[in-house]
């Protein structure tokens, strides 16, 4: 098999991880919806999804740069906006619990838009590989 | 900015020590990982079954679902990376071999199934646990015997 086209396959499978992680993370998220947090619950949460989606998010959308299927200028937009909704979203609850000063449907908006954006990403990413 | 395109590593003692670096904290990792799973979820069949399912006999409670969910997030998230580098690593150094596509398709595909396999069995039925420790034991042996294999050529 030709050595770049070897490297679709960690890629693709990188597409199916991806998939499961988000899903496990919203099925979590649901468990424990209900339950009020404290300061310390939000930051125990924050902390590691901060690091871990922006660094997964980097890593699967850098490969757009590669991609012949979706424009520079499109591909930007689609991170952008993607980012955007990645921080609204963890840092909703402070907004939310702590400060007071957003609605708790922020938190399900922001949800929402981030895994449609993440899912739009991960399709396109399937389809340029 | 030069970037890499050859797979020859001798050009660049650095690049040569940052894989065998990175390969031999993976190959650590992953014994620790198996010794971890041991401590969570137990070391036997047995104890393995009895933290999923409970046991009323020893009045062991069966784990909460979100503690297991929680563990299986994270299990995802460790093993997408272990293996990705693992695999990128070694694709490019035995890209010619024949058994390469099948042995990193068997790795990923492994490594993806096991935690849902770990969170099927605590939803459907026991003997899925045997399945799980397949599936797990399996994937970490071949990604064991990957990074022995990626660091024997920098033995070389």
């Amino acid at each position: 098999m030709n050595f770049l086209l070897l490297y679709t396959l960690p890629i693709r499978y990188m597409i199916l991880f991806s998939l499961a992680i988000f899903s496990s993370g919203v099925w979590l998220f649901i468990l424990s919806s209900d339950t009020p947090k404290s300061m310390h619950n939000i930051i125990e949460i924050a902390t590691p999804h901060l690091f871990a989606m922006g660094a997964l998010l980097f890593l699967l959308a850098h490969f757009l740069l590669f991609s012949t299927l979706l424009s520079q200028k499109k591909a930007l937009v689609l991170v952008v906006v993607t980012y955007g909704l990645l921080f609204v979203n963890i840092f909703a609850y402070f907004l939310i619990d702590t400060l007071g000063i957003a609605p708790l449907w922020l938190k399900y908006i922001t949800l929402g838009g981030f895994g449609s954006c993440f899912v739009l990403l991960l399709g396109l990413l399937w389809f340029s590989v | 900015m030069k970037f890499l395109v050859s797979k020859d590593t001798k050009p660049s003692p650095l690049l040569k020590m940052l894989m065998a670096g990175v390969t031999l904290a993976i190959l650590f990792y992953l014994l620790l990982d198996i010794l971890l799973h041991g401590y969570l979820l137990g070391d036997t069949i047995s104890n393995i079954q009895a933290t999923l399912f409970g046991d009323e006999s020893q009045f062991i409670e069966p784990i909460l679902l979100e503690t297991l969910l929680l563990q299986v997030h994270i299990d995802w998230f460790m093993t997408l990376f272990t293996v990705m580098i693992l695999s990128s690593i070694y694709i490019r150094f035995y890209a010619m071999h024949k058994s390469t596509p099948y042995f990193v398709h068997l790795l990923l595909l492994t490594s993806l199934l096991s935690p849902l396999l770990l969170l099927l069995a605590f939803f459907t039925v026991e003997w899925l646990v045997l399945l799980w420790i397949s599936c797990f034991f399996l994937w970490h042996g071949l990604a064991l015997l990957m990074a022995i294999l990626i660091l024997g050529l920098f033995l070389r």
